[in-house]
């Protein structure tokens, strides 16, 4: 799903969380999004592309407490957009 | 790039800081109106530890509002929960100051049983602890961290010694029980001040490191 939310209200967006939630019980889902939030409610994994490159990927968890990259760091931080 | 967190970081960082320096300041002044056994002094640093209190609800007010309106993520958020624990033992150490304040209130003017000297010692190491774990936290220094709880182990030495040392006196003159008893009191309380710096460090490992030091005790 490229960017599922985007441009919805919360309400609509959380309705579409939701379905992410129970559809990821049966198959595996891979999200687009530039919403940091949204990335570390819904997933159990995070990968953090930069340029088309990939530079970082870990459990969601790890990925939003302790990234191992200073450029993954600096991204979710805001440090640098 | 400075972000709006990390300008509300700076700004807690330094309350933390102002927090710290009156907690040393009700730590120093509890100790010293012992062995002066000034009683009105007791009485004012008893009554303001409310004012460090407040300062721990205003810190902790402003960094549930920062979680709910930022989000903090990575190193921001474990500055959060670093400060958010920080403030809680700093909180608990002006409690043994009040609480040494409080003893000294019941002690009243009376002489000691012996010039004090092991409890001032006590309290000189629990406050180098405190201005160490604050230095280690502004410095974001895991090194120095790490090693101020060799000083604790310094406090519980000393506290064995004066718990040992005031036993004997009880043994020996029964009289005195209730006043060994009042001091032994002061003693537990920096003791205590010396496993909360320790609490204090391992956030500070936290905070730096990502990872839990649980190998501090």
């Amino acid at each position: 799903m490229d960017e599922p939310t985007s441009s919805l209200d919360p309400q609509a967006t959380l309705r579409i969380e939701e379905l992410i939630q129970e559809l990821k019980k049966h198959v595996t889902i891979v999200i687009i999004t530039h919403n940091m939030q949204q990335a570390a409610r819904v997933s159990d994994h995070t990968a953090f592309f930069y340029m088309g490159k990939l530079i970082e990927m870990d459990e969601t968890d790890k990925l939003f407490t302790k990234p191992g990259k200073k450029q993954t760091e600096d991204y979710i931080t805001g440090r640098f957009g | 790039m400075s972000t709006a967190i990390q300008k509300n970081l700076n700004e807690l960082e330094a309350k933390v800081i102002t927090m710290s320096q009156l907690v040393i300041a009700a730590v120093n002044q509890s100790v010293e109106a012992l062995k002066e056994k000034n009683v009105d002094d007791a009485r004012r640093i008893k009554k303001e530890d409310k004012i460090i209190n407040q300062h721990r609800w205003d810190i902790e007010n402003r960094c549930i509002t920062l979680l709910a309106t930022q989000q903090p993520v990575a190193s921001d958020l474990r500055e959060v929960i670093a400060i958010l624990n920080i403030i809680t033992e700093l909180e608990r150490i002006g409690d043994y100051a009040a609480g040494i304040s409080k003893i000294v209130i019941v002690m009243g003017e009376k002489d000691h049983i012996k010039p004090l000297i092991d409890i001032p010692r006590m309290r000189d190491i629990a406050v180098d602890m405190i201005e160490n774990s604050i230095k280690a936290y502004s410095d974001r220094n895991e090194v120095r961290a790490r090693m101020i709880h060799s000083q604790d182990d310094d406090i519980d030495e000393l506290y064995n010694q004066v718990y040992r040392e005031l036993i004997s006196f009880m043994i020996e003159r029964p009289d005195q029980i209730t006043h060994c008893t009042f001091l032994l009191w002061v003693a537990h309380n920096i003791e205590r001040m010396g496993d909360r710096v320790t609490n204090m460090c391992e956030r500070i490992i936290y905070l730096v490191s990502g990872e839990r030091a649980e190998d501090l005790r």
